[in-house]
């Protein structure tokens, strides 16, 4: 393989993560000592109660699909059909849970389900999202580097947990942005 | 330049119009509430829109509201 890839892999990988980053320090998710006491008495918003469901339920479900991958052995996985069938169960569980959540956590008659605030967090913490990511293939594709180095070719199962660990850390790290966000950023409404 | 700060009288208006809890004004601004506490507290600068639609609830001007320190 042409260094050239990795290097044009490597460089667009800094860049993301420099403006990650860029936009995580100075978006004001730094937080002042003084205002955690205050903290303990501000109300949750609609977001930020279905961002600690997130977190729960993604929790979980990383916690069990490591689990079944674990006792099924990722070499054997795609071999067995009821690991295949346990692991869409764990999906399909997880986005069902999230949607009850969602239904749950609804805005009362006399609530406001997300205002600006609440949105500037959201759009920050897909910052965040993008992080946990990009670090999730990076560390997925040095860890399978160094192991399959010998062996040129990496078994077939391992891109497919390369997206779902990519895809759930991406979640899970927008969950922990939003919540971040709510705990220390002291910005400015924009709109 | 010198950094300018922006101070509100939200919550002595709130209880000069009387004493509207900070969900109903939360409410009638279209925010929420923890928005509210964090304005109050000085921690939270509203975008225009929000400060047309708070001074607006309380009948008034955004700078009998707002107040632009520098």
């Amino acid at each position: 393989m042409s260094p050239w890839i990795w290097i044009v892999a490597a460089a667009v990988g800094f860049v993301l993560f420099a403006l990650g980053l860029k936009t995580f320090v100075r978006g004001g998710f730094r937080r002042a000592a003084s205002s955690r006491e205050e903290d303990a008495d501000l109300p949750m918003t609609p977001q930020q109660k279905r961002a600690w469901w997130g977190l729960g339920i993604g929790a979980v479900m990383s916690i069990a699909l490591v689990a079944v991958v674990s006792a099924a052995g990722p070499a054997n996985y795609s071999q067995q059909p009821t690991t295949r069938f346990l692991t869409y169960a764990i999906f399909a569980a997880g986005f069902i849970s999230y949607f009850v959540v969602l239904r749950l956590t609804q805005a009362r008659e006399s609530e406001v389900l997300a205002d600006e605030r609440d949105r500037a967090i959201m759009t920050r913490a897909l910052a965040v999202a993008l992080i946990a990511g990009f670090l999730t293939l990076v560390v997925w594709v040095v860890g399978l580097t160094e192991v399959y180095w010998e062996a040129k070719a990496v078994p077939i199962d391992y891109p497919t947990f390369m997206l779902w660990t990519t895809f759930i850390a991406a979640l899970l790290g927008r969950e922990v942005g939003i919540l971040m966000g709510y705990a220390g950023w002291h910005g400015h409404g924009e709109s | 330049m010198a950094k300018a700060e922006i101070k509100n009288r939200i919550r002595a208006l709130r209880f000069q119009h009387g004493e509207m809890t900070q969900q109903e004004l939360a409410t009638r601004a279209e925010c929420t509430r923890q928005t509210i506490v964090m304005l109050e507290q000085g921690r939270y600068v509203p975008s225009l829109a929000l400060a047309f639609r708070i001074a607006r609830t309380f009948g008034m001007t955004v700078e009998d509201v707002f107040e632009w320190k520098e």
